[in-house]
């Protein structure tokens, strides 16, 4: 019998039983969709969420502080700084000057007095301050929270907003402030934690506004502070700098040419360091170049951290992960490939007697192992094709969602890739695979003696 | 077929069918067989059209020595020597008519058109021309049979063997059946072997074979019963 003439019989057995068929058909492509959805996912996270990483962005990020290193803590990853020592243009240029850096931002971080918004005040806490260029509190920068509504000593945490993907911010709640805006700032959740408010409460404080004030020493012990009242727009996480507020370079830089107005005994009354920069937040170019620049950073005279160890844990548990998703598609094929046996093993216990007509009108055994490994392979076929399409689909809407939350991160989106190879890969292993699961199915009707054959 | 003993090994031991059964039918010849259940009527049958290897014993259809023929071979003895009627007509229910009797056709390597127009022919051969698109359910007994008459001769056959081709059909459509098959031997000079139950047919033929306790009776015709040539 021609391959041709099997097919045909074939196309019409499957739609005879067009019911069995289907699921049949709807296992394969189940494991064909899981297997290829996981590699797209898998394949996308690792060609450009890794590389992205590697060449540059949040893990490959190196903290710098105003501070020279300390020799002794130097290989590890949250080194001790040593002395204050300032940190300034000049300094950002032999940084950004160095082999492997790929990008170099400039911290600032400003001690202020803060008050918090009044529509969430806890009840019974004194009223806030009001009226601007007053002194209103008696509350030093660095004093510990005293509770909502109290004024409190801080520091704000200005960034190059523009750039907050390639920095250590999260926004869990909200927004980001605009890049140069001085009316706007995010809370972290240290922040929320002084309101007693969960995450889950954000919504509460964001749009409402928050009372700063930065301190100036006017000599005397005459003090007086220039009150802001930014909008709290968000909830993030930073490791930008140390503060629980985060906002513009320009509302930093303001706060800071404020407080060193008051000549350098006012500002280090308040905390203000004699630096242009408290720190910086420098990109190696690759995760691999990270203790290189490191290395290069200490040898300019500043104390770095990075999580190098860190780093070398996620890319284990990454691994992990990939392991994971591997055995999870194997799984998945090993139930689609008993799947197909099951279906055909039934299909040769109902059709004994049909076999046996075959056999008894002249059929030779390979001509019925050839009716049944072709039903494998239309099997495997159409359910490979189905599953590459639903596959394509599902990796389409897990990478629209991550996108989302990218977007939401002020992170550039990941363009899914679509890989022909494995397209077609999902749809001949497929099919390899149901010849493979039908072929025992096959030779078992291919030996059917005729005459047991014909008696059904 | 000359001296042929035939058995089953069981679970309680061999179970012996055919013992020394020895006759044979001329070119052309109608034969019945006949005989109570069990006797052995379908397991000759089955060695003479080639479904079960010769275990002992000597069985030949025209130049075709089935004792040394095996696997492919004894396949395609199967599919240019013989056709075989069965009682429940043996129809593959996915294919219409003409695409049963092209089935035959096909495993005999024969192109697509050729084997349609040929099967048109044999459908109408049987009388039934404007059915050939039908499935087997959509056709009755009588014409279902009528259609596996057709697949039986698609490939010109020396022997028809056609095991209770009545068994299923009312006492019209047995009797067209009977003639189609009576008639092969003098349209289509072949052979034929009726297994039946039914002595009004049994007596209809030329060649009468018997088979009790797997011995086999000629009961009337022609043929010698023993030791004469295959």
């Amino acid at each position: 019998m021609r391959w041709r003439d099997a097919l045909g019989l074939v196309t019409r057995e499957l739609r005879r039983r067009a019911g069995r068929s289907a699921l049949t058909v709807a296992a394969v492509a189940l494991a064909a969709t899981l297997l290829t959805a996981l590699v797209t996912i898998a394949s996308t996270a690792q060609d450009r969420v890794l590389s992205e990483v590697t060449t540059g962005g949040p893990l490959a990020g190196i903290k710098v502080v105003a501070a020279a290193p300390d020799p002794s803590q130097i290989g590890r990853d949250d080194a001790t700084p040593g002395p204050p020592k300032p940190l300034d243009d000049g300094a950002v240029a032999r940084i950004r000057a160095l082999k492997d850096v790929a990008a170099v931002y400039p911290i600032v971080s400003v001690p202020v007095i803060v008050v918090t918004p009044p529509r969430i005040a806890v009840a019974g806490a004194p009223t806030p301050p009001t009226g601007a260029d007053e002194p209103s509190t008696t509350a030093a920068p660095g004093t510990p929270g005293v509770g909502p509504n109290e004024p409190f000593g801080d520091s704000i945490v200005g960034v190059p907003l523009a750039r907050s993907g390639q920095l250590p911010v999260t926004i869990l709640v909200g927004r980001l402030p605009s890049p140069t805006s001085q009316s706007e700032v995010v809370i972290t959740t240290e922040f929320l934690n002084r309101l007693h408010l969960s995450i889950s409460e954000a919504g509460a404080v964001i749009g409402s506004q928050v009372e700063i004030g930065f301190p100036r020493a006017f000599g005397r012990g005459f003090n007086r502070a220039r009150w802001m009242h930014p909008v709290i727009v968000g909830v993030a996480d930073q490791d930008a700098g140390s503060g629980e507020l985060l906002g513009s370079m320009e509302l930093a830089v303001l706060g800071r040419d404020w407080i060193a107005a008051g000549g350098p005994a006012g500002a280090a009354q308040f905390g203000l360091q004699p630096t242009t920069y408290t720190g910086l937040y420098v990109i190696a170019d690759r995760l691999d170049r990270v203790s290189t620049v490191r290395t290069a950073i200490t040898a300019v005279g500043y104390s770095t951290s990075a999580p190098e160890n860190l780093i070398a844990s996620v890319r284990r548990y990454l691994r992990v992960v990939e392991i994971v998703l591997a055995g999870v598609g194997a799984i998945a094929l090993v139930v689609a490939a008993l799947g197909i046996a099951n279906a055909l093993f039934a299909a040769v216990r109902e059709r004994r007697r049909e076999i046996g007509v075959l056999k008894v009108i002249g059929a030779r055994d390979r001509d019925v192992r050839r009716v049944f490994v072709l039903e494998a392979l239309v099997i495997g076929t159409c359910g490979g094709v189905i599953g590459a399409a639903a596959g394509t689909l599902t990796a389409a809407t897990v990478g629209a969602a991550v996108n989302r939350y990218l977007t939401t991160q002020g992170i550039a989106g990941i363009r899914l890739v679509v890989s022909l190879p494995l397209l077609a890969l999902a749809v001949i292993g497929s099919a390899a695979l149901a010849v493979v699961a039908g072929l025992a199915p096959a030779l078992r009707a291919a030996r059917l003696p005729p005459r047991e054959a014909i008696a059904g | 077929m000359r001296g042929l003993t035939h058995g089953y090994r069981t679970s309680r031991g061999w179970l012996g069918v055919l013992d020394d059964v020895t006759f044979v039918i001329p070119p052309g010849g109608f034969a019945t067989l006949t005989g109570p259940s069990g006797a052995g009527k379908t397991t000759l049958l089955s060695v003479l059209g080639g479904l079960e290897r010769v275990q002992t014993g000597e069985v030949s259809v025209g130049e075709h020595d089935l004792a040394h023929l095996g696997g492919d071979a004894l396949a395609a003895f199967r599919r240019q020597v013989v056709g075989f009627v069965f009682q429940d007509f043996g129809l593959l229910e996915v294919l219409t008519a003409r695409e049963n009797v092209e089935v035959a056709r096909a495993l005999a390597g024969v192109p697509a058109r050729q084997r349609r127009q040929e099967a048109g022919e044999l459908l109408a051969a049987v009388g039934l021309s404007g059915r050939e698109t039908h499935r087997p359910g959509q056709l009755s007994g009588g014409e279902r049979q009528r259609v596996a008459i057709a697949r039986a001769l698609a490939n010109g056959p020396q022997l028809v063997l056609a095991d209770e081709p009545t068994g299923n059909l009312d006492g019209r459509s047995s009797q067209m059946v009977l003639e189609l098959l009576e008639s092969l031997p003098k349209l289509a000079g072949v052979s034929v072997v009726v297994v039946t139950h039914n002595p009004a047919v049994a007596e209809r033929a030329p060649i009468r074979l018997r088979i009790a306790d797997g011995h086999l009776a000629i009961a009337a015709g022609t043929p010698s019963s023993r030791g004469g040539p295959p």
